[in-house]
């Protein structure tokens, strides 16, 4: 077949400008549409194979099992088999004591300080009356009370080491949720698990507007308090 | 006119330490007639049945609270007249504001000393 190269649409214009002949018989255009046709079936024939082929196999899934197992332990291992050994139910029990512990000892103070009072009232009384022979007793007095204030204020101590150990749990608690939200791919926390600072059966209306004692140099001060009832 | 040192005052504290406190610095300011409740409830009780000139309160108590108590006392055409110090550890603006809508005469935050308590009750009273 002869493969003379066939001319452009421009060549054909300007053939029948100039009146010259571009040599295109209806054999050449015969062979091209065949060689079209050929080309076609071609594709054709290959789009046909691929459609029948079966579809490729799924990626395999992850194994996710040691991973999960991983994070179940951990879950499980945050409660202990004997409530009386958990770590949080000790945690809770430890700030119970702490409260407990700063009530008595804050009113043992005042104790002593209402009888600091009682005490100089007794020397005004006894120094106004003349009875000077007292006033050492008073003091002895004095000093046993000061004594008292002294070892009242060691619920500093007791009290620090229970809420060390708190702060402890606690910090161990943080890191366990932080392993697990690595272990779950999770990349941040939405602050919607319902963690409160008012227990669910409180009843009261105004739990909302209950936020708790200020920390130091946060919230409003009494400065901006007074500014709202000038 | 000057201020009745005499005057009976009602403090609400679910805190033990709190009430003897405020009962302490009180005596200190001079005034030796004052009465403790340990929550609104009991408070509102000893308002109905004696005769108070002054209320201060704590907020957060239970089971009625220090709000509650206010909004009580200025519902009450015998009680209402009496003024009512708001002492409490809440700290947020929304809580001065609520409390004020309430009727409340002031507002002092904890911690406090004496002299915030006189200066606050002076605000209401007079000098004293």
């Amino acid at each position: 077949m002869d493969k003379r190269p066939r001319p452009f649409t421009a060549e054909r214009r300007k053939a029948e400008v100039t009146g010259t002949s571009i040599g295109i018989t209806n054999d050449d255009l015969m062979d091209a549409i065949s060689d079209l046709k050929d080309n076609v079936n071609k594709v054709a024939g290959q789009m046909a194979e691929i459609a029948a082929a079966p579809p490729p196999p799924p990626p395999p899934e992850p194994d996710n099992t040691d991973e999960l197992g991983t994070i179940k332990q951990d879950v499980s291992a945050l409660r202990a088999v004997d409530p009386d050994d958990d770590k949080l139910v000790l945690a809770r029990g430890e700030l119970k004591t702490v409260t407990e512990i700063t009530d008595k000892s804050a009113n043992e103070i005042m104790n002593q300080s209402d009888e600091i009072h009682v005490v100089i009232d007794k020397i005004r009384e006894d120094l106004s009356a003349g009875n000077t022979d007292k006033v050492e007793s008073h003091c002895a007095t004095l000093e046993e009370i000061a004594t008292n204030l002294l070892m009242a204020c060691e619920f500093q101590d007791l009290t620090g080491q229970r809420l060390n150990k708190v702060s402890n749990a606690l910090l161990g608690m943080e890191d366990k949720i932080g392993g697990l939200f690595t272990a779950l791919d999770i990349a941040e926390g939405t602050g919607a698990g319902g963690l409160s600072a008012v227990t669910d059966d409180d009843q009261r209306p105004d739990t909302d507007l209950l936020h708790g004692p200020q920390d130091e140099g946060e919230g409003i001060s009494q400065a901006d308090i007074d500014s709202l009832f000038d | 006119m000057a201020v009745d040192m005499k005057m009976n005052i009602l403090v609400v504290d679910d805190y033990n330490t709190m009430l003897r406190i405020l009962k302490n610095l009180l005596k200190q300011l001079g005034f030796h007639n004052v009465k403790d409740a340990l929550d609104g409830g009991q408070a509102l009780n000893m308002l109905n049945s004696e005769k108070f000139d002054f209320i201060i309160s704590d907020w957060n108590m239970e089971p009625m609270t220090g709000i509650e108590l206010l909004r009580e006392v200025r519902k009450s055409d015998k009680l209402k007249h009496i003024p009512f110090i708001m002492i409490t550890a809440e700290s947020k603006t929304e809580n001065v504001i609520t409390a004020k809508q309430e009727g409340v005469s002031n507002y002092i935050v904890k911690p406090f000393n004496a002299e915030t308590l006189k200066g606050k009750m002076a605000s209401v009273l007079g000098a004293f």
